[in-house]
């Protein structure tokens, strides 16, 4: 699948424009925050957010489009192999979608990976909040093992298995 | 007849803002706080602020 070719507007974002017009922005951002009381890898935390700026006029509804996933894919491959940095995609719920973007986002990078990345994805309880979200990380990161301890320990996972609550979510067909 | 709409009022936030919430969050908190600024950075953009104010607001970019 041939990806879009993207622009990056250093040292802020990428964009990049779909065969039929619409356009996308994506960035990642600072997330040292969460992982704060980590300050050894905190500054190699960042997250990801994708967004739709432009849909042509003439457009009801964006159709699915698998060029969009390799580019995005691209893209966010780049930024952890080269930066060795980690990403941390937390799926946006104010719009009541987030099971989608899970599920979206989960076979975009299980479609397209080549084996040099790992995907560690969990389901964060915060009172009556479910976050889905998920590390992503090269398998040759040296710090692999630390980062992977302390997602797991800061989405709660560390404790208690999600396996059951992630394979529900990714079965369901209700979104 | 005119009709009133009305436009939800955005607050803006600072990267300082979150970076003290995290701290006081426990716990699973942590990703709350989290998602709660993945969500504004994304509101932000959608109200109209640039990446060069979201900067001048504390957040920080990086592209390889």
């Amino acid at each position: 699948m041939q990806p879009y070719n993207y622009i990056t507007n250093k040292p802020d974002y990428y964009t990049f424009t779909s065969s039929l017009g619409c356009e996308y922005d994506c960035y990642f951002f600072d997330f040292s925050n969460a992982f704060y009381l980590y300050p050894d890898l905190a500054p190699r935390v960042f997250g990801f957010n994708l967004e739709l700026k432009f849909i042509p006029a003439d457009i009801d509804k964006v159709p699915p489009d698998k060029r969009i996933a390799a580019t995005v894919t691209n893209i966010v491959k780049a930024f952890l192999h080269q930066r060795e940095n980690v990403v941390v995609y937390i799926c946006d719920n104010s719009d009541k979608r987030e099971k989608a973007r899970f599920h979206k986002f989960y076979h975009w990078f299980k479609q397209y990976n080549d084996g040099s990345f790992i995907q560690l994805r969990a389901v964060s309880h915060a009172g009556d909040t479910n976050i889905l979200n998920a590390l992503l990380i090269h398998k040759n990161n040296p710090q692999l093992n630390d980062f992977i301890e302390a997602f797991e320990i800061i989405t709660g996972i560390f404790t208690k298995s999600d396996d059951e609550e992630l394979g529900n979510i990714l079965n369901d067909d209700g979104w | 007849m005119q009709h009133s709409v009305t436009i939800p009022e955005f607050q803006q936030r600072t990267a300082e803002y979150f970076a003290e919430k995290v701290k006081h969050a426990k716990g699973t908190g942590k990703m709350l706080v989290a998602l709660e600024m993945s969500n504004y950075l994304k509101e932000a953009r959608q109200h109209g602020l640039s990446f060069e104010e979201l900067k001048k607001q504390g957040f920080k970019f990086a592209t390889v």
